[in-house]
């Protein structure tokens, strides 16, 4: 005898995503709001069913799971981890169905970490007829990162190893990851989305789909980005906001583009746009430039010149924790 | 009898917040104290009191003046229970005064200058004048818009379009176009939300091709998050967004971010079906080309900017097109 656990059930935690699509035999798990989607714009619409870190979680006794979960596209892995630790990534991209064996005795947290890469439609796990099942409840801090591909992390090693997911693991926190690859335009309904769900921290990397697009100018860039923060504030009235400007990309940093921005450009006015909010009594935003994050002297892990390979992203992750988080989390580790 | 710019007895309409200073007030069409949140380009125009009126109620014969101009231009209308006594240009006169007012109460609006910035000293009625503010009870209406909305080029202050439509239809008009701006700013949707409305209109377009503000991927966006916004105080209110007018130069020829005006007329249409599946029941779409179309290309001398003829021409087919169809 063995249990068979669908996607509804309310044993499983879904995490880090923002709605699940429920269909008679499966649910898909989505980054945006699914019965709002035509209102988002296409490129979000589309990478919002990608699931970066998004997570599975249960408790269980058991040693052995078998899961059919069926990919969408291609390079859709999926990582297992037991307490936070990666038991076992597998390859769902031609194999809906799957076998973890190698988890270690009692009980535990079990994760099932989904693919930046590929949109993933979860007909079931199964369990051994004898193992427990519980649901988990997370009592961390809840993390939203906004941000572009270079937080979507489709080239990271494997799920979990997405420089969001990185840094969540290692800082304990509740990671929702806004990571939408070409498409971070500073768009105002992904700031309502941001407002209407429940965190402690929110961080936003702007500018470089901006630059790639030119999809705001020196004239709107500065406003979208005042009128984004404003629009998060609006329910998360006192909780640390970061933002961080793009990281290093020689072919960005002062090559003006069809409307005459640079990357350069645009670190001042997200400066700026963070100086305003302060004057304006926001007590709890920062700005961090995106070159202490990932500079010059990183070049050679990115892939294309513009984002950074497996390797890059896990040194991304080391640097946003040494950086970043000790600006945010004044105790942390 | 001199009157301050700060007495009760005397109603700003049309303006968003006044600066007080010792000895004047200025009055602005954004919320002055937030000044440093707006866009640095729209602060100019927004000091410019397009539509702003100072109201009140007397039974003077006669009234005084001391508005001084911070700029070059600064035309100034009296009107008296609707109807034109005359008009001061404040650059030549700050220190004006009328003797032809009707006898009797009346409703007295001073249209303060479509363009140039000015500082209200005071006014000044007969001793003895009976002095009321003015309840306005008509609909209040929030026009959005560029210089096309802000009129500048109209004969005088109460002849802008939107002055036209808000006196022939009865409405209490802000005005909340300004000259070369108009982005889809995320703070003016905020302000929009936070100010009463009966009745809102979004004109946008024109200065986003001119300036590449808004990309295909932005454009649409950033309209939607404007009327959302707007909609999170006014979910019922009756909102109309319509197209760029006719403008001969930029409807088919791409800008630096390959929009032109035809793209855009569609993006606005779309991005308003879009909204009105999502639930929205009184968001309305009205193309451009029918308030301003081709056929009245002769009173656009430049192309973009209707003249003082055309926007009485624009006014009247607002009234036919967009007020008849939204807000009979």
């Amino acid at each position: 005898m063995s249990h068979t656990i669908r996607g509804d059930d309310p044993r499983l935690t879904w995490q880090g995503i923002v709605s699940l699509q429920k269909e008679d035999d499966w649910v898909k798990p989505w980054r945006i709001p699914c019965g709002q989607a035509d209102l988002f714009p296409e490129g979000v619409a589309i990478q919002a069913q990608r699931p970066s870190g998004a997570r599975i979680v249960f408790r269980s006794d058991t040693a052995s799971l078998t899961g059919d979960i069926l990919s969408e596209e291609d390079d859709c892995f999926l990582d297992v981890s037991s307490n936070g630790r990666l038991c076992g990534t597998v390859d769902l991209t031609n194999t809906p169905q799957f076998q973890i064996d190698t988890l270690p005795e009692g009980d535990k947290l079990i994760e099932l970490w989904l693919s930046p890469a590929s949109p993933i439609r979860f007909r079931s796990i199964t369990l051994p007829g004898e193992a427990t099942i519980e649901r988990f409840e997370d009592s961390r801090p809840r993390w939203i990162t906004y941000g572009s591909s270079i937080t979507q992390c489709r080239a990271a090693e494997s799920p979990s190893q997405t420089w969001p997911a990185i840094v969540a693991q290692e800082q304990g926190l509740n990671l929702t990851c806004l990571g939408f690859g070409g498409s971070c335009h500073l768009h105002p309904i992904v700031a309502r989305v941001i407002r209407d769900l429940p965190a402690d921290f929110v961080s936003i990397c702007a500018g470089v789909n901006i630059h790639g697009q030119n999809s705001l100018s020196p004239r709107s860039f500065c406003p979208a980005l005042v009128g984004f923060v404003l629009t998060i504030r609006e329910r998360h009235p006192h909780i640390p906001i970061v933002l961080t400007s793009p990281i290093h990309s020689q072919g960005g940093e002062n090559t003006p583009n069809a409307v005459g921005f640079t990357f350069a450009m645009m670190r001042d006015e997200i400066a700026t746009a963070v100086e305003k909010l302060k004057t304006y009594g926001d007590n709890n935003i920062q700005y961090i430039s995106g070159l202490e994050l990932f500079g010059p002297d990183l070049e050679s892990y990115l892939s294309d010149g513009l984002h950074p390979n497996a390797e890059g992203y896990k040194l991304l992750g080391k640097n946003y924790l040494n950086t970043v988080i000790p600006k945010v989390f004044h105790h942390s580790a | 009898m001199l009157i301050r710019p700060n007495d009760p007895r005397l109603t700003w309409q049309g303006i968003v917040s006044l600066q007080k200073k010792d000895g004047w007030v200025k009055p602005w069409r954004i919320q002055h104290d937030q000044i440093g949140l707006f866009p640095e380009d729209i602060l100019l125009h927004a000091a410019e009191p397009a539509g702003g009126r100072i109201s009140f109620q007397t039974d003077a014969t006669s009234l005084a003046g001391h508005i001084v101009p911070e700029g070059e231009l600064g035309l100034l209308d009296l009107r008296c229970d609707g109807a034109l006594i005359g008009t001061v240009d404040l650059t030549e006169t700050p220190r004006f005064q009328f003797n032809n007012l009707p006898s009797g109460m009346k409703l007295v609006e001073l249209w303060l200058p479509a363009y140039g910035p000015i500082r209200v000293h005071s006014l000044e009625l007969p001793d003895e004048s009976a002095l009321a503010p003015f309840s306005d009870t008509r609909p209040r209406w929030l026009a959005y818009g560029s210089s096309i909305t802000q009129s500048g080029a109209a004969k005088s202050p109460s002849h802008t379009w939107p002055s036209i439509v808000a006196r022939e239809r009865g409405l209490n008009l802000t005005c909340l176009g300004y000259c070369g701006q108009c982005h889809l700013d995320p703070i003016m949707a905020r302000m929009i939300r936070d100010l009463k409305a009966d009745f809102i209109s979004i004109c946008a377009g024109i200065n986003i091709y001119g300036q590449n503000t808004f990309s295909p991927v932005t454009f649409q966006q950033a309209l939607i998050g404007f009327v959302l916004t707007i909609r999170d105080k006014h979910p019922g209110t009756p909102m109309v967004v319509t197209s760029p007018i006719y403008c001969a130069p930029r409807e088919t020829t791409s800008n630096a971010v390959g929009l032109n005006l035809i793209m855009m007329r569609e993006e606005i249409a779309s991005a308003v079906d879009k909204l009105k599946s999502h639930g929205d029941n009184n968001l309305h779409y009205v193309n451009g080309l029918n308030i301003f179309g081709p056929d009245l290309s002769q009173y656009m001398p430049d192309q973009v900017h209707p003249n003082s003829e055309g926007y009485k021409l624009l006014a009247r087919n607002y009234l036919d097109t967009v007020i008849a169809q939204v807000f009979p």
